[in-house]
């Protein structure tokens, strides 16, 4: 099993779509995955059709077993839904005695190819938590200098885990690309000339992205050929079928 | 900051279509008007992308090299026969297809036949 989180510290970079289309795309492909919903505006279940739940909650505060909370949402993909209660759960992890390691225990015996951990937009003991319990971290970023700044904090963050012995690797993955934007190509540039191959092909900005969610359904759902899943141009080099293509690379290995 | 984790170094070939993409386009406008026409005809030059694997590539280096042609041009001559072949029925990919995982193709093909 391979436990996969999607962060970044600044909001509104495209975690949950990011987190939300990979589970479902990786479901799609016959990877039993496990799509977990670690922000208390509980999105995860909003965009895929189901109704917010304190899923997260049951899991670190009632401590029940992960097939009693799991809701399956399509075929071969549950997800463990939050909502405002998730606020709740971290003061539990705050208080408990190996805080950092809660995630880790309570998915160690889940039955799933894949896990996916959507994380809220914050730096707190849950995301230390959960970089913890992952083998690998996608860190979607919009192409401007604050978003930027997140992926570096983001870093930092598995920087730290990484001291303590911990064994992770790391995509970044540029999200609303604006080829006609200038700022857009010199952001991607400065994210290539430092990050090099941690630098997976971008996400086109696409307003099916942001229409999806609205009807309940996944981007291979609601406009499996958008710009958003295929990428644009002649090329087709980029979109969320590349994204998921290095995904399953990375499980693969 | 990251100093322990690992980092790569190869750059993703999709993303470097990519950046090649918008210099040439910062390239070509920052050429005289008389040029930019000229230019942009060049760039329009169909150019594809296409993952072949090392192997197959050096193979055709080689061929490319001893037939004293481009590999562009090589490429260009076997797949057509290879596309002649294939519309004459002569050759059957069925035989060839294996399942894929990946999301946008249900096969991928191997070069050789499959038993079952």
């Amino acid at each position: 099993m391979k436990i996969i989180t999607i962060a970044n510290q600044k909001g509104g970079v495209g975690k949950t779509t990011s987190a939300v289309t990979l589970a479902h795309g990786l479901a799609m492909t016959e990877h039993r995955t496990l799509l977990v919903d670690l922000d208390p505006q509980g999105h995860v279940a909003f965009a895929l059709g189901a109704e917010k739940a304190p899923g997260l909650y049951r899991l670190i505060v009632d401590e029940d077993p992960i097939d009693q909370v799991a809701v399956q949402a399509r075929e071969n993909l549950d997800i463990i839904p939050g909502d405002k209660r998730t606020e709740k759960a971290k003061r539990t992890v705050v208080i408990s005695n190996f805080p950092t390691e809660i995630l880790s225990r309570i998915l160690k015996h889940a039955d799933y190819d894949v896990v996916i951990l959507d994380m809220a937009p914050s730096l707190d003991v849950l995301h230390v938590s959960a970089l913890m319990a992952s083998d690998w971290v996608i860190i979607p970023t919009k192409l401007d200098a604050m978003a930027v700044d997140g992926v570096n904090e983001v870093l930092r963050s598995m920087g730290e885990v990484v001291e303590r012995g911990h064994r992770l690797g790391y995509s970044i993955l540029p999200t609303f690309f604006d080829r006609t934007t200038r700022e857009t190509i010199v952001q991607l540039q400065a994210l290539v000339d430092t990050f090099k191959g941690r630098v997976w092909p971008p996400i086109p900005q696409d307003t099916h992205a942001r229409e999806a969610p609205a009807y309940g359904k996944s981007l291979w759902e609601y406009c499996s050929k958008s710009p958003a899943v295929m990428g644009y141009g002649t090329s087709l080099v980029a979109g969320y079928a590349s994204t998921l293509k290095r995904t399953v690379e990375v499980i693969c290995e | 900051m990251s100093n322990n984790l690992n980092r790569r170094s190869a750059i993703d070939p999709a993303v470097a279509d990519i950046l090649a993409g918008a210099e040439r386009k910062k390239r070509i406008a920052s050429l005289p008007k008389a040029e930019r026409a000229k230019a942009r005809k060049e760039a329009a030059r169909h150019k594809v992308g296409l993952d072949l694997p090392p192997d197959l590539h050096e193979t055709l280096r080689q061929i490319a090299g001893k037939e004293q042609v481009s590999i562009s041009s090589l490429v260009s001559f076997l797949t057509n026969r290879g596309i002649e072949d294939y519309k004459a029925g002569k050759i059957e990919l069925y035989t060839y297809k294996r399942l894929s995982r990946c999301a946008r193709f249900e096969y991928v093909l191997t070069f050789a036949p499959n038993d079952d």
